[in-house]
């Protein structure tokens, strides 16, 4: 699909019906969106911001797993390597107020993986089909080292 | 689902009441009426989230100015947290910077 902004509301159909394929847990099916959105975001406001390019969205639903796959042709960049926000345990007034999208995306899902294939960024979230728990003190994915 | 927004005045108290899917297209309308929330000077800020279904790190990013452009005092209000929302707020932390509500105060 072209990546452009009017694009969000494929990309938020495709996760939804993935997500009703496999039957996943609202709560599932809200972090798998989450993530997307972010990752989707993240492509179309800095990957492509100076010139547009292709977005393309795979997905599939496995047994144990439902896993989503983000393809575009912006610069490398890998959203795994990106550093957790600093500010995370301070009040609202001593935040910044960006840089959470891909922190995020990664705590969202329980995988996140990236490659650079061909010219292209291929950024893979998974989430397993089981209601996991919730520990904002724990994020369940950290940033892989290079 | 549609966003929506819609800002009223009671006494001196702004109410923003959101509904559908506060997405990154759909965060410069809540900025907006965010914008218009603050400059009215309220003595305290309530969010209605009863019907928000999902929100994103775009509309955190206009939470977090929005905390640092009122006063100390000014308390938000958030009422009627949904499950999708309740997620992001407290994957991110902020849900110990804000007051929660089940119900609009009086």
């Amino acid at each position: 699909m072209p990546a452009a902004t009017d694009a969000f509301h494929d990309v938020i159909q495709f996760v939804h019906v993935l997500a009703s394929e496999a039957n996943l847990a609202d709560d599932l099916a809200h972090r798998l969106r989450l993530a997307t959105d972010e990752l989707v975001t993240n492509v179309l406001t800095h990957g492509y911001a100076t010139a547009p390019g292709e977005l393309e969205l795979e997905g599939a639903v496995d047994p144990d797993r439902v896993w989503i796959r983000i393809v575009d042709t912006a610069l490398p960049f890998d959203p795994t390597l990106v550093p957790d926000p600093p500010d995370l345990d301070r009040p609202l007034s001593e935040r910044a107020p960006g840089g959470l999208g891909l922190f995020l995306a990664r705590t969202a899902v329980d995988d996140m993986s990236y490659r650079r294939c061909r010219g292209r960024n291929i950024t893979t979230i998974t989430v397993r089909r089981e209601v996991p728990d919730l520990d904002p003190s724990e994020p369940r994915q950290q940033p892989r080292p290079g | 689902m549609t966003f929506t927004a819609e800002l009223c005045h009671d006494d001196r108290t702004a109410v923003l009441t959101l509904t559908g899917d506060l997405d990154t297209p759909s965060a410069l309308v809540f900025q907006d009426e965010m914008q218009r929330a603050i400059n009215g000077q309220p003595d305290r800020l309530v969010l209605d989230l009863t019907a928000l279904r999902h929100l994103t790190s775009a509309a955190v990013r206009v939470l977090v100015v929005a905390r640092q452009k009122l006063a100390d005092e000014v308390p938000i209000i958030l009422v009627g947290v949904q499950a999708g929302v309740e997620t992001t707020l407290r994957l991110i932390g902020i849900d110990r910077s804000l007051v929660f509500s089940d119900q609009r105060p009086q």
